[in-house]
């Protein structure tokens, strides 16, 4: 088992997202001084997914522990959408722009000039929609693992693999009822469950649970903000796009298909890198991971 | 920017092939041997963010008053119970897990306290130290808006908002499924999404979701770890039990019925204290603290 103790350097820190979402933090640093001139210091923005747990398995439990060891500090933090915010209801992709605004100002605040976002699956898909609307000048570049190159096109791909029960057709067509013509602004929403929509049984590691209201932002035909494909051509920041070679949710051609919309639109500085031996997870292969994110981290270039 | 710096350090116990996820804080004013001081063991409930508003008031509270504490996720904990992991009795192991990690780390003297749910779990786990041969390392045991009994109150609770499904609809479901029939599939297991269960509405606010298998560990009538009278006069270190008298969830005789038990069993150092606050104590947390806290120095 991959032990990670007491860990010293950490700081536990909480903020409000300027909507008033509380936002609970981790930060590992080593020898962290908040007078001390950061100006210089490269630290790295870890955006979770759904588990939203600091310690919960692979890259958000590992990676900053092991970025830690190479000397790059980081900060994790939870979004709206970490524990259990896409079944309440609150989860909203599209105002998870508003955790990632916070957390950059706290950074800014603590005299960070060079902040570098990473964002792992789920996270990754929230990055892109951030860089795409905000132009922050100590954003000095984009580390995205496991990136979709549209959620709502993934799942539908996978609900029709696993024949999921009720089917993608399905759910979007309950969400218009209950939702309405204003899904944002909707006084009505459901809990609902999709059987078999990550395997082929009926248990319930295989299946998902949302409301409609968080499905039809994160999932939905209509999730716009969801779908990286739309906003990748508008971020100037460099970008390096991480896939494990065996990842069983990102098909081969998403990171490169990105990367030419991205390259389309004029930015060169963007690179995809296969992690051999690794799955949706990069962290299965922690040495070429590091050596891709500590080389973006260490030589970035002007971007 | 209002920034709060959090208390403690995250930390991870192993635990077989698994791992415990924790919340550690030992004051810097502590001062003397550790052995002689006392660290509170606290049992997180469901959703397991170690650092969300309610549930680190009580760590903070108890640090800046110089007492230890280690803030635990069970199996129950970030959506266990959804993913059908989360059954309740599995707890107990985990929870003699982090007493190990206290001990190593040189505490000898625990007390194990819990809110709601994890209320229910402290005193099932205190009653089975109770009864060991050997002399347990528990010396209180502390119980946050706690149930009589679980199974009941959730129950009444469905009942009263009328669940779709009905609690003897998932009576009925999940029969077997907790201990499953000999022949039967033990793997076998099924996501159920409760709705009108915390309220008349079918809004997610209002809505709970299980699987078969840990509604029937921890709701079902079999499931006798989460009936809190069941266990609660078998301890007979110090209890006690804070209630909330607005609690919409657990009523306020409960606690009495409870306390009355701990004491006929001849139980006599059982404090029951009622705050004027809701089941999650918001907007109460500091009364809640003291409350805590003069309890712990009276004794301790």
């Amino acid at each position: 088992m991959d032990e990670i103790l007491i860990h010293p350097e950490q700081h536990l820190i909480r903020f409000r997202a300027p909507d008033g979402f509380l936002v609970t933090s981790h930060l590992l640093t080593k020898d962290f001084e908040q007078s001390k001139n950061n100006f210089d210091t490269p630290i790295v923005l870890h955006i979770h997914g759904l588990l939203g747990h600091f310690l919960a398995r692979g890259t958000p439990r590992l990676l900053p522990h092991a970025l830690l060891e190479q000397g790059v500090w980081s900060m994790s933090i939870n979004t709206r959408l970490a524990f259990a915010g896409q079944l309440t209801g609150k989860g909203i992709f599209n105002d998870t722009i508003h955790e990632i605004d916070a957390a950059v100002a706290f950074l800014t605040q603590k005299g960070f000039r060079r902040i570098y976002l990473l964002g792992y699956s789920l996270g990754a898909s929230m990055i892109v929609h951030w860089a795409a609307n905000r132009s922050d000048p100590n954003v000095r570049g984009l580390i995205l693992e496991g990136l979709h190159h549209s959620l709502p096109d993934s799942q539908r791909r996978r609900l029709e693999k696993w024949r999921s029960t009720p089917t993608y057709e399905e759910i979007y067509e309950r969400a218009k009822g209950i939702l309405g013509d204003d899904p944002y602004h909707s006084r009505n929403d459901e809990t609902f469950v999709i059987y078999r929509s990550r395997g082929a049984t009926s248990e319930p590691i295989n299946d998902e649970i949302f409301t409609y209201k968080s499905w039809w932002h994160m999932m939905g035909p209509e999730a716009y903000a969801a779908m990286a494909h739309r906003h990748m051509g508008r971020i100037k920041k460099p970008i390096l796009i991480i896939r494990g070679e065996h990842d069983p949710l990102i098909e081969k051609w998403e990171p490169e298909a990105l990367a030419q919309i991205v390259r389309a639109s004029g930015n060169r500085n963007i690179w995809v890198r296969q992690i051999p031996q690794a799955g949706h997870d990069c962290m299965e292969n922690p040495a070429e991971m590091l050596k891709e994110i500590t080389g973006m981290v260490s030589h970035p270039p002007e971007g | 920017m209002d920034v709060e710096q959090c208390l403690g350090s995250i930390i991870t116990i192993p635990f077989g092939q698994h791992k415990i996820d924790a919340l550690y804080y030992f004051p810097l004013t502590h001062e003397g041997p550790i052995e002689k001081k006392l660290c509170i063991l606290r049992l997180h409930g469901v959703l397991g963010n170690l650092l969300d508003e309610t549930e680190h008031a009580l760590p903070h509270h108890l640090a800046k008053e110089g007492y230890s504490s280690l803030t635990m996720n069970t199996l129950l904990a970030n959506l266990g119970l959804f993913f059908g992991f989360g059954i309740f009795e599995n707890a107990m192991p985990q929870i003699d897990a982090a007493c190990g990690f206290l001990r190593e780390v040189g505490f000898k003297n625990i007390v194990i306290a819990g809110h709601g749910l994890g209320g229910c779990m402290a005193i099932k786990y205190a009653s089975l130290k109770n009864h060991d041969s050997q002399p347990s390392d528990i010396q209180g045991v502390i119980a946050i808006a706690t149930a009589y009994s679980l199974p009941e109150t959730i129950r009444r609770r469905w009942d009263r908002f009328g669940s779709e499904p009905t609690y003897d609809e998932m009576v009925q479901r999940s029969a077997g499924k907790f201990h499953p029939e000999p022949g039967t599939d033990p793997a076998w297991d099924k996501t159920v999404v409760i709705k009108r269960a915390h309220g008349y509405t079918t809004l997610p606010e209002h809505t709970e979701v299980y699987t078969l298998k840990t509604w029937g560990a921890l709701a079902s009538p079999e499931a006798e770890g989460p009936k809190t009278y069941l266990h609660i006069g078998k301890i007979q270190v110090p209890i006690l039990l804070v209630h909330g008298m607005h609690d919409d969830i657990i009523e306020p005789r409960e606690g009495e019925d409870l306390g009355a038990i701990a004491s006929k069993a001849g139980n006599q150092d059982v404090t029951q204290i009622y705050l004027d606050a809701p089941h999650s104590f918001e907007g109460k947390q500091h009364e809640l603290g003291q409350t805590v806290v003069n309890w712990l120095c009276d004794r301790f």
